[in-house]
């Protein structure tokens, strides 16, 4: 029994997990990766990836298991009502704290490179509504919404690259493997944080009206991510070499660097925008999975009236979450990808695993009584 | 029902509130803005002082018919003094009746007499108070950077533009501040600025200002301190190792033929191959050219195979030279890593580079280099044989 009547494509889902790995990534991810890997951090997405594809086949596999079952209902099909709804708890006490850290990352990045003036609170606020309307208006809403906002979020994001080629120098490559793979696999632990957002999944497969290609046009989805963060770093690395961890936002200075022709320069603002529809998708994204769960953690019928106190709550948590940017970068250092790893990844994993000896354990006994009747 | 009601009694004081709420509240208007053009940065009496060439907008002149372009009286410069550039900014603002904007600021130039302090400071600021742009050219001067500033470039709109075309044309090294960072931090830890100066007065010009920037030579930055000037013909030798010798006329001298051959590049690269054999750590520079003649005072014909060649190959022997002197420059007087060797062998040997990268200095100044040169001419000109020589017709 799923809290919204609505219906998705495939191909919608898809649109609609790109920005959510990708809106955030773009702007943390180059300086992150640059620190741990040196000139080698272009690889980290690759590596990162595979956290993001199991991802992808957990979310599968429990839909298999489970058909029509989202994450929450799975712990409640696997463990039964009450630790079932303990085991659900974790997540929906994960949830905005992940969007609320989210929301801060937004506020903060726009406060401090378009809207300094601005009070903080006007900042999140405002996409907050934006997004908690978006999400009160359905998933067909919030799948239609991202198809047109990450076709613009591609566009521009490929329009300011196309631009920034002549200033690259490609022999920032170099050195090849200069700190060893160690130090490539710690720089990979923030992609894998970022794509093991892949989990969303999970929760929004049940809303699937083509489970034909589900798989095939997920895993484009997921390639896309991968080609889009690798580029972001390569373009970073080429551009700035040793100096990208140095800056908060790379992309943004990269952004800046452009000059053509005189009159093509200053467009730092489309990095803006292309942030904004990013981040309008994902902050949608996560805020429809938190309040959906959370409606069916309830047992109501409807989440449409938790929509804006759990949207409050998230902005709540944004506060919570982190006291001014060095708390928001610690939060999204090394240790703390961990802490979003086990939520996003080894949790659920952990779930498949034990949903799938269940049914294993099912199968054998059904095989006994089968064999001895 | 009633909640939707309710919802529509809240909303629709709300939505109305927004036509009245244009967003002007903290309006930040072109016209309460000072443009700033160009930043120079000067060391007077111990502390930093910083220069800002504003633009002045004309009064008026907007609508109607806007009087043409010229270059008197479009822009100003205002100074300040401070402990730190940080607070020469602050303190130049005082002197602004209007919020300064440095979003603008194209080119910064930066005296010799300040970079004697270090350079960090100013990179830090640079990169670090939200409007500078990592784009911005920087420059040198010989004197102090304000009176380059306060140029009026009678050719261009303002001396900011005539030193950022400058800079495009590729007269002097083009470093931006992002280069500048790189060029500092990278492993080399050097830099390589076009020194301005203000070109000596023409009698004809009314005012000592109304005068144009002239790139004359090189500052040399080694760790983040200017070390030294150099000027023709070592800096040729400087650039052309730095890959940014562009726009240049050489003249080349042909042993056994009397006169001068003078030679347009269109091209000068410099490749640089690093390589550690046995321990033993070398520097293989080859310079690729190609070039035409633009002038010939000699008797020979350019149309003959034999004389090409001879003129290949002493262009061939200048350029190695050029390149043996900027190299003695760097390993023997300096002992400064200009070319950026460092990183070269970082990016090749990255092994032995992390193994050795303390001894570095010591690596750098007993460094086997090596240059080979290969010259080419595309081309002798409009021309193939001499012109100009009278009565050679009718030899």
């Amino acid at each position: 029994m799923l809290t919204d009547q609505g219906k998705i494509s495939s191909v919608q889902l898809a649109y609609m997990m790109i920005p959510a790995i990708l809106a955030t990534s773009i702007l943390s991810i180059p300086s992150l990766s640059v620190q741990y890997a040196g000139h080698d951090m272009w690889m980290t997405p690759l590596l990162g990836s595979l956290a993001g594809l199991m991802s992808i086949g957990v979310a599968m596999g429990l839909q298999r298991l489970y058909p029509g079952h989202t994450l929450i209902q799975v712990c409640n099909a696997i463990f039964g009502r009450y630790i079932g709804s303990v085991l659900g708890f974790v997540f929906l006490f994960y949830l905005p704290h992940l969007t609320g850290l989210v929301i801060q990352v937004y506020g903060n990045f726009i406060i401090s490179n378009a809207l300094p003036n601005t009070p903080l609170i006007v900042i999140m606020g405002s996409m907050v509504l934006v997004c908690a309307i978006n999400v009160r208006l359905g998933i067909e809403v919030v799948g239609r919404t991202s198809q047109v906002f990450v076709t613009v979020f591609f566009v521009l994001l490929g329009l300011t690259f196309v631009l920034l080629i002549r200033e690259l120098d490609p022999a920032e490559l170099l050195p090849f493997m200069e700190k060893g793979f160690p130090s490539i696999a710690k720089g990979s632990l923030a992609p894998a944080a970022w794509f093991s957002e892949y989990i969303m999944l999970a929760f929004l497969l049940p809303f699937i009206n083509d489970h034909s290609h589900t798989a095939k046009t997920l895993l484009g989805s997921w390639l896309l991510v991968v080609i889009a963060m690798i580029i972001t770093n390569l373009f970073c690395l080429l551009l700035m070499g040793d100096l990208t961890d140095s800056f908060t936002f790379p992309v943004m200075i990269a952004a800046r660097y452009i000059t053509i022709a005189d009159f093509m320069q200053h467009i730092e603002a489309v990095i803006i925008a292309i942030w904004i529809f990013g981040i309008f998708v994902k902050i949608s994204v996560f805020l429809y999975v938190f309040v959906s769960s959370t409606a069916e953690w309830i047992g109501l019928k409807d989440y449409r009236p938790l929509v804006f106190p759990a949207s409050a709550l998230c902005m709540g948590y944004a506060y919570w979450v982190t006291t001014g940017r060095q708390g928001a970068d610690s939060l999204i250092r090394a240790s703390s990808n961990i802490y979003t790893l086990m939520f996003l990844l080894v949790i659920p994993a952990a779930l498949y695993g034990i949903a799938g000896l269940k049914r294993m354990w099912g199968n054998i006994r059904k095989g006994a009584k089968g064999g001895s009747a | 029902m009633t909640g939707r009601l309710l919802a529509r009694i809240v909303l629709l004081p709300l939505l109305s509130c927004t036509l009245l709420l244009g967003g002007c509240w903290d309006r930040n208007e072109i016209n309460d803005l000072a443009i700033v053009l160009a930043t120079g940065v000067d060391w007077t009496d111990g502390e930093v002082e910083l220069a800002a060439q504003i633009f002045v907008p004309r009064g008026g002149a907007g609508e109607g018919g806007a009087p043409a372009e010229s270059a008197s009286g479009v822009t100003l410069i205002r100074t300040a003094q401070g402990t730190t550039i940080a607070e020469a900014l602050n303190r130049l603002q005082r002197q602004v009746s209007r919020e300064m904007f440095w979003g603008h600021c194209e080119v910064i130039v930066i005296s010799e007499e300040a970079g004697q302090q270090g350079l960090r400071e100013y990179i830090d600021f640079f990169l670090r108070y939200p409007q500078f742009r990592e784009h911005a050219y920087v420059f040198s001067s010989k004197g102090k950077a304000k009176e380059l500033l306060a140029l009026l470039d009678p050719l261009e709109r303002n001396s900011a533009e005539s030193l950022r075309e400058m800079a495009i044309l590729g007269l002097g090294a083009r470093v931006t501040v992002l280069d500048l960072a790189k060029g500092i931090k990278g492993p080399s830890e050097t830099v390589i600025l076009s020194r301005l100066l203000v070109s000596p007065s023409t009698h004809t010009e009314q005012s000592s200002i109304v005068n144009s920037p002239t790139v004359n030579g090189l500052s040399l930055y080694n760790r983040g301190y200017y070390v030294k000037t150099v000027k023709e013909p070592l800096s040729l030798g400087v650039l052309m190792l730095a890959n940014e010798l562009n726009n240049i006329i050489l003249q080349v001298e042909v042993a056994g033929i009397p006169g001068i051959f003078s030679v347009r590049p269109h091209k000068i690269e410099a490749r640089l191959k690093p390589a550690i054999r046995e321990d033993k750590w070398s520097m293989t520079i080859n310079i690729e050219t190609k070039g035409e003649v633009v002038l010939n005072t000699t008797n020979a014909s350019l149309a003959k195979q034999q004389v090409m060649a001879a003129v290949e190959q002493a262009w061939e022997e200048e350029m190695k030279l050029l390149a043996e002197q900027a190299i003695q420059l760097a390993q023997d007087e300096l002992h400064a890593d200009l070319f950026q060797f460092a990183v070269k062998f970082r990016r090749h040997y990255p092994r032995q580079w992390k193994a050795q990268e303390a001894q570095w200095d010591d690596i750098f100044s007993k460094l086997e280099v090596q240059v080979t040169a290969h010259a080419k001419i595309t081309g002798s000109g409009k021309s193939t044989t001499p012109q100009g020589i009278p009565g050679s017709e009718n030899k």
